[in-house]
């Protein structure tokens, strides 16, 4: 194979690796979020400080504890001094120290010094004081934290070619964090280069606030206006979230903070990563209404815990292995949601695995410009998966209204179709010719069930006294149409029981129509039998085997009924017809106390 | 005049049965009221009659299966319904009136007339013609039939594909359900003139038609004439 393809290889292999070498190495101290983008451009950079692949590259530290003006001069001898390799860090809270070591000044412009570390410090080149971050101090007192990341211009002169000597004054009193041992970054440059990157690391993060605060606005937004469902603020908090995050990246970059409160930001960062990673879960849990939510919710939390404890005070680490147990998690979540068939599950997929993608390619970087994967993508996928969700729901809420309405005119049509009117009005025109007294009864009646029908054909649910009345009506025309008297006997407690409108109506209807034509009398019977959390009308209706109705299930009046109940009583009906000896009984049970919300 | 009615409402089956009484007179020989189906084929299978006055629900597949049972009979049926959707589809099962409800004496009376009067055609002429067949009733388009033979109490249909149906009707009442296509050209035979290709008159006053597919049919001789007009 031509060598220069080998190499080309195995810098591509360098560049997907190194990340995860460096996540192992440098979570030893607290300081190590920063990522290796820090550094410059390849081919330029020939000292670098704190990146393990180019070890070979990194100069030797030499370090001393104590204080001594002398220490900058590049001709001390500084041969006995402990030596240091950037792994091993730098004493916190354990006062002054110094650091030292060389490197060349190649031959191309390279003015620019980035320096990142959490102490206070002087920095030194040739023995001239190039620059300084706070002020260093003998204790805590006397210490001022400066700021964690600083450029620093190097003087014309000290920038020319040749071997110069580093010399770097420490205290790093301060340092909130729990280890005692803190690393050092330096990476040099062009001046320009260097603030050019620095700009640009802040602006990958603040497009992301931006995105992620247009997510957590549009969805807090829509669950308060529009629809007030638990997915969409837990999608909005999502975004508030990654928000969060990104701004506590930003704010390294925008608001230069001094050193002390590095710590703090990355406990934040830490936490809210996590909080983060818990609530991916918990909407996906939410909008793929799987069973054992809090079992899954249960693990989740208990996974971060776990990364918490294990991991304690390495809190890119932290961040790291919350969001990795996060996705894979919610990986789980969405595969079963996928093999219950629920809506969006597949697309969720992809965006977590757009997630996972992220979080394994870029260890260093899954915050920063990696962040667009690791929660754009599966943040996407829940977006998408929530809106087709409530598509179908407002789908079905439409087909409920439209059932809702169907019903009402079915109602109507039950009594003012034309079939009931004009066989109505035939007799009447009879009972006019032969006793004009009796068609004035007959049509009072039959105003009077019309008038009372009217009233109760728009409502969804009445109470069961109007709807008792209603069928007294109606079995009034009856008894005059059908010369023979037909009549309604009600046994138990009728107060304050709400029943959809014609529910009894039909069944009487039902029995009319199937019980045998004739002179006896007929006599329905309702029973109202109340326990605690149910209800039972039992209706009987009299008639002969020979004259049977439709069987349970069958026919447009128990339809009727049915639809009637599910409308109101989503799930907790039952209706049950069968015959009996003297007539048909039609048993309808309500669970629960009260009936559903009107829509 | 041998009439039933099927009606569950009693004031209504008053007035049917009143009404009747009035226009038939001393033509009723026999009036019979029921509330229900059951009733009524109860009756029918002990009783000849030669009208049903009947009140159909026509929804569903059982009331159009009650029609057919019903149209099949020897009888003609009247619906009195309120049901007026249905009528034209009542009419294309061969039923001779379709009186709606509510219904005033003159209405009912010239539905009656449609029955007792010969050569008085139904409103909408029949699309099927039912038959009963074993115990079941099949329904036989009316535009597949060439010519109906009148065979004493019974016709006999004859189709184009030259099977013949025996109909319950006598010639004269499915004379009276079938389009104005169809006419009397023989005491015995009732032909779709569109199937006739030519008429033969013989000496001895034989007449004879050629229909399409080579049958020759009598063809009375007082009839002659006005066919040949109808024809030309």
């Amino acid at each position: 194979m031509k060598s220069w393809l080998l190499s080309a290889l195995i810098s591509v292999f360098a560049s997907v690796v190194a990340p995860t070498g460096a996540a192992a190495s440098a979570n030893v101290d607290g300081t190590a979020d920063h990522p290796p983008c820090e550094l410059p451009p390849a081919g330029r950079s020939e000292f670098v400080i704190d990146r393990p692949l180019f070890v070979s590259e990194s100069p030797i530290l030499r370090f001393r504890s104590g204080d001594d003006p002398t220490w900058a001069d590049p001709a001390y001898d500084d041969s006995d001094w402990e030596v240091r390799r950037h792994v091993d860090g730098l004493p916190a809270r354990s006062g002054i120290f110094w650091v030292r070591f060389t490197y060349t000044q190649p031959r191309y412009v390279r003015d620019g010094l980035s320096v990142a570390v959490v102490a206070s410090y002087e920095l030194y080149i040739d023995g001239r004081l190039v620059g300084r971050s706070g002020r260093v101090g003998a204790d805590r007192e006397a210490e001022i934290a400066g700021p964690v990341d600083n450029l620093f211009q190097i003087p014309d002169d000290l920038a020319t070619p040749g071997e110069r000597v580093v010399a770097l004054r420490m205290s790093a009193w301060r340092t909130g964090f729990p280890t005692d041992v803190f690393r050092l970054n330096m990476a040099s440059s062009d001046f320009r280069s260097l603030v050019e990157r620095r700009m640009r690391q802040a602006t990958s993060s603040v497009l992301a606030v931006g995105g992620a605060g247009v997510i957590c606005v549009v969805f807090a937004l829509w669950w308060f206006v529009v629809e007030r469902q638990r997915v969409l603020w837990m999608c909005s908090a999502l975004g508030l979230a990654a928000a969060v995050v990104q701004l506590l990246q930003a704010w390294r970059w925008l608001w230069v903070y001094p050193y002390d409160w590095h710590y703090p930001r990355l406990v934040a960062i830490a936490v809210t990563v996590s909080l983060l990673g818990v609530l991916l879960v918990a909407a996906l849990l939410e909008l793929f209404a799987l069973n054992r939510r809090w079992g899954a919710l249960v693990g989740v939390i208990g996974a971060v815990a776990a990364v918490w404890i294990r991991s304690a005070g390495w809190y890119h680490q932290i961040s790291y292995w919350a969001l990795v147990s996060a996705l894979i998690t919610a990986a789980l979540i969405a595969l079963r949601a996928w093999s219950s068939k629920r809506r969006g599950a597949v697309i969720v997929l992809v965006g977590l695995a757009g997630g996972v993608f992220g979080v394994i390619q870029g260890p260093w970087t899954f915050l920063e410009r990696n962040f667009y994967l690791t929660f754009g993508a599966p943040m996407g996928g829940i977006a998408v998966a929530a809106a087709l969700r409530l598509r179908d729901e407002r789908r079905a809420a439409r087909q409920a209204r439209l059932t809702a309405a169907r019903l009402e005119i079915e109602l109507l049509k039950k009594q003012i179709q034309p079939h009931f009117v004009l066989n109505a009005l035939t007799t009447i025109m009879e009972v006019i010719e032969q006793s004009p007294s009796e068609a004035v009864q007959l049509i009072d009646a039959l105003a009077r069930e019309f008038r009372m029908l009217a009233r109760v054909s728009s409502e969804r649910l009445i109470p069961l006294e109007q709807e008792v009345e209603l069928c007294l009506a109606h079995l009034e025309v009856m008894s005059r149409r059908r010369a023979a008297r037909c009549s309604l006997l009600v046994e138990g407690e009728t107060a304050r029981l709400l029943v959809p409108p014609a529910l009894l109506l039909t069944l009487v209807e039902n029995g009319l129509t199937h019980a045998p034509a004739g002179g006896e009398e007929r006599v329905f019977r309702l029973r109202v039998e109340k326990e605690v959390g149910r209800t039972r009308l039992i209706f009987h209706s009299p008639g002969t085997s020979e004259n049977k109705m439709d069987p349970a299930g069958g026919g447009t009046g128990l339809r009727y009924v049915k639809a009637r109940l599910e409308e109101s009583f989503a799930g907790r009906w039952s209706v049950e017809s069968n015959e009996v000896e003297d007539g048909w009984r039609t048993i309808v049970e309500i669970r629960g106390q009260r009936p559903e919300r009107g829509q | 005049m041998r009439v039933l009615i099927v009606e569950d409402e009693p004031l209504i089956a008053q007035r049917l049965e009143r009404f009747c009484r009035a226009e038939l007179g001393g033509d009723l020989e026999q009036l019979r009221v029921v509330a229900s189906l059951d009733a009524a084929s109860g009756f029918l299978g002990e009783h000849p009659i030669d009208l049903l006055l009947l009140d159909l629900n026509l929804e569903g597949r059982d009331g159009m299966q009650l029609l057919e049972t019903s149209v099949a009979g020897s009888f003609h049926t009247i619906i009195v319904s309120a049901n007026t959707e249905h009528a034209l589809r009542a009419f294309e099962y061969g039923v001779l009136d379709f009186v709606p409800k509510p219904f005033m004496q003159e209405r009912l009376a010239s539905a009656l007339r449609r029955a007792t009067r010969a050569l008085v055609r139904a409103e909408h002429a029949a699309r099927f013609l039912a038959v009963r067949k074993s115990g079941r009733v099949e329904l036989v388009p009316v535009e597949d039939v060439i010519f109906v033979q009148g065979a004493g109490n019974y016709s006999e249909l004859v189709r184009r594909d030259g099977r013949r149906e025996l109909h319950d009707k006598t010639l004269e009442r499915l004379e009276a359900v079938l389009p104005g296509d169809f006419e009397r050209t023989h005491k015995s035979f009732v032909v779709r003139l569109s199937e006739i290709v030519s008429l033969h008159a013989y000496e001895g006053g034989r007449h004879e038609a050629v229909l399409r597919d080579g049958t020759t049919l009598p063809v009375g001789r007082s009839r002659y004439k006005g066919l040949k007009e109808r024809l030309l």
